[in-house]
């Protein structure tokens, strides 16, 4: 997945994000219609109109046209279940650095856009330091996430 | 774990073997931005003392990034067409692709990764120097591409040990950078600028690669320090090259203020930095075919 990318499957995929800082890799499934989805969100919000290819960039529009794809290709909003990782910040962004702390205000972003969606979340892998790949096979629903100090290993099953 | 392992800066240098050299030619091409005298078509004559470096140049100056409606057959003709100083950076990036853009295993950084991380701070350098008129862009551009090159000569040393180093940086609350000299007795930084020394790499170009974990030490200030600090925050948040060391390091809120940027510009210029990251993929495509 690429920066700001958003991408749906039907049947059979698989989506990997390598290498997260602090953008966040959002993933989606409606086990039912067997329709997945995937965001590569980089920053919290668009603040103003966005062009439709920009939409993927933020958390306050990337999620909703996520959900508005799957659902034009069969997915019922109420039985999408997602789970997501990344958001990580560097050491000490607080105080008037607080602005550049992209990590911790994507995580703030998406928490309330999912709020708002009413889209439960599995599992989540985010914050800290440390730099994160996830991948999702949409067949087995299995969403796996790697880091340095854990390796690989199953975040949570997004079927079942 | 705390114990320094003894082998001086020397010793890292001198005896690590697989090392890169630097091209005489890029180097001279570098110190050309020094002189105001440069004429055009000296560029020219120095890249084309590299041939290596020379065909590479051409290649990226016919890649799809720059859309010419016919090819640049020879490096006079790019020049004209480009650009003195485009064809300058294009002479840094033909002069450390190469190397920067093989796995670094010591730091869990993968093929294309570190140089990702290199172009990305590089370019996010240039980008506040620009917007902040307070250092040279093309100072900008080398050194943040340099930045990190203290990793690829300890990338061997660290070896297995950076889930350690890593681990042990966690619990004693430092940062990488902290867990490198107390386990090495120096870090990436300072091995940087002792090799970058021994390539007679130019002292401003070395500032970025020294202090770009802790600029407000750069004695006497130079913006360098600041631009190539903020673009390897930019890089690094953006997830453009993150090694197993991750954002294990300091953010230095200092730097908007010494480079008179308003942090409520920063989403802003970092979604334009994407995007610009984005289009120079075409470019290291054609780098590497």
């Amino acid at each position: 997945m690429g920066l700001a990318e958003i991408r749906i499957a039907k049947g059979p995929a698989n989506f990997a994000f390598i290498g997260l800082g602090s953008c966040i890799a959002f993933v989606a499934l409606d086990p039912v219609a067997d329709i997945a989805g995937a965001a590569h969100i980089m920053l919290p919000k668009s603040g103003q109109p966005v062009k439709q290819e920009h939409l993927g960039k933020f958390a306050d529009t990337a999620v909703g046209e996520l959900v508005r794809l799957m659902e034009s290709h069969g997915a019922k909003k109420e039985n999408i279940t997602a789970a997501y990782a990344g958001g990580a910040s560097l050491a000490e962004v607080d105080g008037a650095a607080a602005k550049f702390d992209i990590g911790s205000r994507n995580l703030d972003a998406i928490k309330a856009v999912l709020d708002t969606l009413k889209i439960p979340v599995k599992a989540t892998d985010a914050g800290g330091n440390t730099g994160r790949t996830l991948k999702m096979a949409t067949s087995s629903g299995d969403v796996t996430v790697k880091t340095i100090k854990l390796g690989e290993a199953v975040l949570c099953s997004l079927r079942g | 774990m705390s114990k320094p392992i003894n082998i001086t800066l020397d010793d890292i240098v001198a005896r690590t073997t697989d090392l890169p050299t630097f091209s005489a030619a890029a180097l001279e091409v570098m110190k050309m931005a020094d002189s105001a005298n440069t004429r055009a078509q000296d560029i020219a004559r120095v890249v084309s003392q590299d041939q290596a470096m020379s065909v590479r140049v051409l290649r990226l100056a016919n890649s799809a990034f720059y859309g010419m409606s016919r090819k640049v057959s020879s490096l006079p003709e790019a020049v004209v067409v480009l650009g003195m100083r485009t064809v300058k950076n294009l002479a840094m990036v033909a002069a450390t692709y190469p190397w920067m853009s093989k796995p670094l295993k010591g730091y869990d950084l993968g093929p294309m990764q570190m140089w990702h991380h290199a172009f990305g701070t590089a370019l996010g350098a240039q980008m506040l120097a620009i917007k902040s008129r307070k250092c040279d862009d093309q100072l900008a551009f080398t050194s943040g591409l340099l930045h990190d090159v203290g990793k690829v000569a300890l990338s061997l040393w660290i070896g297995e040990k950076l889930k350690a180093i890593v681990y042990y940086a966690e619990r004693e609350g430092l940062t990488f950078d902290e867990a490198e000299r107390k386990i090495l007795g120096y870090d990436h930084t300072e091995v940087g600028e002792h090799l970058g020394k021994n390539w007679n790499l130019p002292d401003d170009v070395l500032l970025g690669v020294r202090w770009h974990h802790e600029p407000a030490k750069c004695e006497p200030y130079h913006a360098v320090a600041d631009c190539v600090h903020l673009g390897s925050a930019m890089a690094m948040s953006m997830g453009l090259g993150i090694g197993g060391d991750g954002l294990l390091y300091k953010f230095d809120d200092g730097c908007y203020l010494r480079l008179g940027i308003s942090p409520d510009e920063m989403d802003s210029i970092t979604a334009d930095y994407v995007e610009s990251f984005k289009k120079y993929e075409s470019m290291f495509q054609a780098m590497a075919a």
